[in-house]
């Protein structure tokens, strides 16, 4: 896939007025201001692990895992082992000349020693070659069920180190396909790594399925299925399969998501007359209060991170525009003011952007609302009809499908829609992909 | 007696003629006060010899015994001896006085030798003395050669000493000269290498070398997510000649750690930095500064 590359050969005259020039006389420093950057990733370097247990290969390459997270964020180009001009594996064998003429920026290190039968240890370290310093350095423990885990998690600690933000390597990514045709068609609720990876269906229907939302703690799959020729919503404990139907009002039952505490969800009911509105119902007493009583269609609820309002899609103004209410109670206020249609919102795990998908001149695009500068906006996708837009745990990153010929697929892009990645899935029209919570270790 | 040369008693006389009439006229004056200079030519004439009147009291003759009142000098001076009376007498008369005689004449002689040993002795001692003189004269005079000698050579000494001084202080003076002569070459160079470098910074050959700079550092930086509007980071590079970068160091950042790193990696990355086409356009420090537009 391409990148957008954000140079830009600026006009001479800006550049001439970006400098300053020092004055005749004392010679000064010569300025000159950097205001544009490259988006290309920058080179790192991850150096094979060193190996040592009773088989001639580790059971998992964790350096390859490792690279191919910082490759995936788009952000980072790991180089070629080809490239390598040494190959070490403890800090003490690193000579960061080798890595400053390759010019990377990080180098990671590390190996994996069997503990016993199946029991690894994951030992990796991360070096700064201009610096000559360590940025950071773990061992940690691992099975051969969790190898991959833990390089995700490496990864996660390296990525956080160069960029400052949360990794999301060790996050998982929920979704539903639809395969085959008519009698045939089967859906499928999934849940694999952030990378397509580990994929195993939850749930597999004939009739469809809609809606998946995590719960906080990242073990529960909330989402509403058709089965029994009616919709309803349901949560299904990961781990052991158990799934709860919360919700089967006659009608509509929609749009299901966890509040930050967990305890309530939120869901859209249309009652027996049609009429969509926003209602919040407390899990542990299945209590449901509705919030909004417009006779247009109120849907698509999503709680803000501090638990205080729901964001909803409402078409009482026309076309489809986001709309909040205090989950308190009270009159909601329009959010969305840039074009005809901005639907399915959904916020920041950190509170400062909103998602949506924004009628971009005839395509259906995500677009991403600033929400702490003057609810600026800028559409993050480029398909023609890009749907269900979801945060990443660390707010930088969204997840959304976008349909290409009768398929929908997955793709990553970050908030500021400079990086955008493919993720490879198991076929099928992809649809509805949520990111889930940090997973807690 | 014509022979006689020297008469003591006669010139006894005299002088005590002379002494009385000089008293006499002492005594005149007394009673004669306003004549006093109304004196006779003849004494006058006679007092030729005498240098002058009132020194007379000071002459030796003075001391002399006063003199008799009325002198009769012939009979004192001219009396003849008495004639013996007898030849014995006569002859024994004359052979005293030719006995006196020849010890007169031996006395003149003696009188004559000591004389003219005086004289001669005079003459010694004179021309000893002269001698001694001459000689004391030519000492001095050798002395004062000299003395005139060194003075000249000293006088030689302080002018070379004089002229040594003047010449180093000319030596001085041109070196200063030369000194600021090339000072102001050197400062003329200066300002003319400065000009030249204002020149090419104000040509489009700078504008390309700075366009070349920062795009060269635009191409090598990966900012972090954290990096956006707002940031403010200073970075100073010091390169060589060629452009290698020898190290980079952050003066100020407001971004996070990351940013900062970002930053560091993207100037070490972008060496080496382009070189300026104009070599006076290189500077061994840039620094680059880090703002983002968003």
């Amino acid at each position: 896939m391409s990148i957008p590359r954000k140079i830009s050969l600026l006009p001479l005259v800006a550049i001439a007025l970006a400098i300053t020039l020092p004055s005749s006389g004392a010679r000064a420093d010569l300025r000159v201001e950097i205001t544009e950057w490259n988006i290309e990733p920058a080179p790192v370097a991850v150096v094979p692990f060193g190996w040592q247990g009773s088989t001639a290969a580790a059971p998992l390459d964790v350096a390859e895992v490792i690279a191919a997270d910082l490759r995936r964020s788009g952000r980072f180009a790991p180089i070629e082992e080809s490239q390598m001009l040494s190959r070490p594996t403890t800090g003490t064998d690193i000579d960061f000349d080798d890595w400053r003429i390759l010019k990377v920026e990080a180098v990671v290190i590390g190996r994996v020693e069997q503990t016993g039968d199946n029991a690894y240890s994951v030992q990796f370290q991360l070096f700064d070659p201009f610096r000559g310093t360590q940025l950071v350095g773990y061992r940690m423990p691992a099975s051969r069920g969790t190898l991959r885990q833990t390089a995700h998690r490496a990864a996660d600690m390296i990525y956080e180190k160069l960029t400052g933000i949360k990794g999301v390597f060790a996050t998982r990514v929920a979704y539903v396909t639809a395969a085959g045709q008519g009698e045939n068609r089967q859906y499928r609720l999934i849940v694999s790594d952030h990378d397509g990876e580990n994929e195993y269906t939850i749930l597999e229907s004939s009739d469809p399925l809609m809606s998946p939302a995590w719960s906080p703690d990242s073990r529960q799959l909330a989402y509403v299925s058709f089965e029994d020729s009616r919709s309803s919503i349901w949560v299904q404990t990961l781990r052991t399969g158990n799934r709860i139907r919360v919700s089967s009002e006659p009608g509509v039952n929609g749009a299901p998501a966890f509040s930050p505490d967990g305890r309530q969800l939120v869901l859209t009911l249309g009652g027996a007359d049609g009429n969509l509105d926003i209602y919040v119902m407390d899990l542990a007493t299945r209590q449901k209060r509705r919030l909004t009583t417009h006779r247009a269609i109120d849907t698509e609820g999503s709680w803000s991170p501090d638990g205080r309002y729901i964001y909803f899609n409402s078409d009482r103004a026309g076309g489809p525009q986001v709309y909040r209410v205090p989950v308190s109670g009270g009159t909601p206020e329009r959010v969305t003011f840039e074009g005809s249609y901005n639907a399915r919102p959904r916020l920041s795990p950190d509170g400062k952007k909103l998602a949506v998908v924004h009628n971009d001149r005839g395509n259906f695009r995500i677009a991403v609302y600033d929400l702490e500068r003057d609810n600026q906006m800028v559409v993050v996708s480029t398909g023609r009809q890009d749907e269900s837009p979801s945060f990443a745990p660390n707010s930088d990153t969204l997840i959304y499908a976008t349909r290409q010929a009768r398929n929908g697929e997955l793709e990553t892009v970050t908030a500021d829609g400079l990086i955008r990645q493919r993720i490879q899935s198991g076929g099928g029209d992809v649809r509805e992909p949520v990111w889930s919570p940090f997973p807690r270790y | 007696m014509t022979s006689r040369a020297f008469n003591p008693g006669a010139f006894l006389l005299a002088v005590l003629l002379h002494v009385a009439i000089a008293a006499s006229f002492l005594f005149a004056l007394e009673f004669a006060p306003e004549q006093r200079v109304e004196t006779p030519l003849v004494i006058k004439a006679s007092l030729s010899s005498v240098p002058d009147v009132v020194s007379l009291p000071q002459e030796p003759v003075v001391e002399t015994p006063a003199p008799e009142p009325e002198p009769e000098p012939e009979p004192i001076v001219e009396e003849p001896p008495p004639p013996d009376p007898s030849i014995e007498e006569r002859r024994r008369l004359e052979a005293e006085k030719l006995e006196r005689d020849r010890q007169i004449e031996r006395e003149k002689l003696e009188e004559i030798r000591r004389r003219e040993e005086e004289t001669a002795r005079q003459k010694a001692l004179e021309e000893q003395r002269k001698k001694e003189e001459a000689e004391r004269k030519r000492r001095e005079e050798e002395a004062e050669r000299k003395r005139r000698e060194e003075e000249a050579l000293e006088e030689k000494r302080r002018q070379a000493e004089l002229e040594r001084e003047r010449e180093i202080e000319r030596q001085r003076a041109e070196n200063e000269r030369l000194k600021r002569e090339e000072e102001e070459q050197a400062l003329a160079a200066a300002i003319a290498a400065e000009e030249a470098r204002t020149a090419a910074r104000n040509s489009s050959e700078m504008t390309a070398y700075l366009f070349a700079l920062q795009q060269k550092v635009v191409r090598n930086w990966s900012p972090p997510p954290s990096a956006t509007a707002g940031l403010n980071c200073e970075v100073r590079v010091r390169q060589t000649p060629n452009g290698e970068v020898l190290d980079a160091r952050v003066l100020s950042c407001n971004g996070d750690a990351a940013v900062e790193r970002s930053i560091e990696a993207a100037v070490r990355r972008a060496s080496p930095l382009p070189v300026p086409q104009n070599s006076l356009l290189f500077e061994p420090n840039i620094t680059f500064v880090f703002k983002p537009d968003g």
